[in-house]
């Protein structure tokens, strides 16, 4: 009797602590899905032709303004231009200025209220490659605000286009982990 | 010159004056105001964009969220004012101080009258939580303490008929700051001591002035617009300060065109005679003048004490017999003393001056009340334009001007009407129109 009731305590035990953890992670998830992400994309760097870094951005919500700077190493790369970027078939209307030659601000500011939500690209920077070297790319004063005038949370991370980038953990990760939780405290259960 | 050369001209001056921006004379103190002029609009957005993208010079009035720093978030704090949306506002006061006050204010406390005056006429009354015991009296003008005599339909009908009973948080000698506390005011007007305000009661405090000693236009439509960017009433400020402007012009449009050796010189007594030649206590007499008092010059009159110092002046009697005006204005606020000019008649040192030899010592509205009532001085604009060019002004109507003016300040009709019975001069002067 009294061992039954040691077990039952343990079962309860042990399907709260399951339960908790799959909570937890599949509230973790969505939440991580959300994350905004900044990061540029370059091509290879051929000296003497034209190239296009996009910065590129993922999963935003109601974005509404923004702004951010790319520095770089002015013996190697020459800014000739900043184009629109798009952000699930709309446009992201820049403005850009080159400061002190070795860095370009770009602000954007959508019109309207109501805001953009998705991925796209914020802008494509054209440079022409005019000598050797490292392109020393690196985003600078980045700042995304929503429609309510708040700074959205956004991970800057990848800074530059050689970079490795750095990997969080996917869904099929944190799948798997859940299946084998779930696995391990219903054979858990049975045994008990 | 050949007539194509005087068209290419008057072309050209076209174009430059249509080109100069026009300049205001004040800049409104509202952090967002990022290129400095009178108003928040896209092209504050475009400044503060310039700024960022390290194209135009920093100002400190770009910072729109005050925090420090000129980004992006500053562009959107100015869009989010223009729409009228903003979570708080941060403003630079008379005072230079800077204060940031929530929005939407919802409840407030103002010290002086003339804040509570600008307040109702700016449509946000019903906001008013509590005022100085003055402002029963100097907004619809009534017998000070006993709101007996006066304005009386004005009194009980103002405020949605609150004010009799509006809490009263402070008078001219003493506040009480736990009073105001209790009320749990969003924000409190004032015209000076903002920080004790502040740490005594524990909200914003914002003050409101002229920018001087005197009463001017320019820091008049100063406060306006200051005061309807905080209490979220831009369109109602921008009307107001419309329709004293259309006053203002429709004067101007007739005294401008009086040349200089045409205008009347006028001495102006602002705090009266009743209280004789001199008063050193109070400084109610006579020889109590201001340099600038600019209704006056508006009015087409020459004050004749235009060239001393500012601010508020004890001259002596020798100085104005002196200065020999044409007119004297003596300002009167009570029944009671319509007859002190009587004594300036009177005297035998003004027998001299020629306003005194030719009868033209008129009584005038008084200017002041716990402040400067900017609906008495802009009727006694009016009041003294007539007055000085009686031809020019002949078709004015004074009673229907002077109800016009208090409803737009105190949005009650036939104020003055009641004041010009009050007071007596004014109804026995209307008579003789």
């Amino acid at each position: 009797m009294k061992n039954n009731s040691h077990n039952g305590l343990k079962r309860s035990t042990l399907f709260g602590i399951c339960f908790t953890v799959l909570f937890i992670v599949f509230a973790a998830v969505p939440a991580q899905a959300q994350q905004t992400t900044v990061s540029l994309n370059t091509p290879e760097l051929v000296k003497g032709s034209t190239v296009h870094a996009a910065v590129e951005i993922d999963n935003v919500n109601n974005l509404d303004a923004g702004q951010f700077g790319l520095s770089f190493n002015p013996d190697v790369l020459k800014v000739i231009n900043v184009e629109n970027g798009s952000i699930e078939g709309t446009k992201i209307p820049v403005q850009w200025s080159s400061i002190d030659s070795d860095i370009v601000m770009v602000i954007f500011n959508l019109e309207g209220v109501t805001g953009i939500s998705g991925s796209g690209q914020l802008a494509r920077i054209g440079f022409e490659v005019i000598g050797d070297g490292e392109s020393n790319l690196l985003i600078s004063s980045g700042l995304l605000g929503n429609t309510e005038a708040n700074q959205i949370d956004t991970d800057w991370g990848v800074t530059t286009a050689t970079d490795v980038e750095k990997s969080t953990p996917g869904f099929e990760v944190v799948s798997a982990l859940i299946g084998f939780i779930v696995i391990l405290g219903l054979i858990r259960f049975r045994r008990s | 010159m050949t007539g194509n050369n005087l068209l290419f001209g008057v072309v050209i001056t076209a174009i430059l004056l249509i080109c100069v921006p026009s300049a205001s004379a004040y800049t409104l103190g509202v952090f967002g105001n990022a290129n400095e002029d009178d108003t928040i609009d896209l092209k504050d957005v475009e400044y503060t964009e310039s700024i960022i993208l390290g194209l135009d010079d920093q100002t400190q009035l770009a910072d729109a969220k005050y925090d420090g720093e000129i980004n992006i978030f500053d562009v959107m704090q100015i869009e989010q004012i223009m729409l009228g949306q903003e979570k708080e506002l941060t403003v630079m006061d008379i005072d230079d101080r800077i204060v940031t006050v929530p929005k939407p204010i919802k409840r407030m406390i103002t010290r002086a009258p003339d804040d509570a005056r600008l307040t109702i006429a700016l449509g946000a009354g019903d906001k008013l939580v509590a005022s100085e015991a003055a402002v029963k009296s100097c907004l619809c003008p009534t017998n000070y303490e006993a709101y007996t005599e006066g304005c009386m339909d004005c009194y009980f009908e103002i405020l949605n008929e609150r004010m009799p009973d509006l809490p009263e948080t402070s008078t001219r000698h003493t506040i009480d700051y736990e009073l105001m506390a209790s009320l749990n005011p969003d924000v409190i007007f004032t015209t000076e001591d903002g920080d004790l305000f502040e740490n005594k009661v524990g909200c914003p405090c914002v003050t409101f002035g002229y920018g001087s000693n005197e009463y001017n236009y320019d820091g008049l439509y100063g406060q306006i617009e200051l005061m309807g960017y905080v209490l979220g009433t831009r369109d109602e400020a921008d009307d107001l300060i419309d329709f004293i402007e259309s006053k203002v012009d429709m004067v101007r449009s007739v005294t401008d065109a009086i040349d200089e050796s045409d205008r009347p010189t006028v001495y102006f007594a602002p705090r009266g005679c009743s209280k004789g030649f001199y008063d050193p206590k109070e400084g109610r007499d006579f020889t109590r003048t201001v340099s600038s008092y600019e209704p006056l010059d508006i009015a087409g009159g020459i004050n004749v004490a235009r060239n001393e110092p500012t601010g508020n002046l004890n001259v002596g009697i020798e100085q104005i017999i002196a200065w020999d005006p044409d007119y004297m204005f003596v300002a009167c606020s009570k029944a009671e003393d319509k007859g002190s000019i009587n004594m300036i008649m009177e005297s035998d040192d003004l027998k001299t001056v020629s306003a005194v030899k030719n009868n033209m010592v008129c009584n005038s509205f008084y200017p002041y009340c716990r402040g400067h009532p900017p609906d008495r001085s802009l009727f006694n604009m009016i009041y003294m334009a007539k007055l000085l060019h009686p031809e020019e002004f002949a078709d004015l109507d004074l009673e229907a001007e002077g109800n016009e003016i208090f409803k737009a300040f105190l949005g009650v009709d036939g104020v003055f009407t009641q004041y010009a019975d009050w007071l007596e001069w004014p109804r026995e002067y209307l008579d003789t129109q």
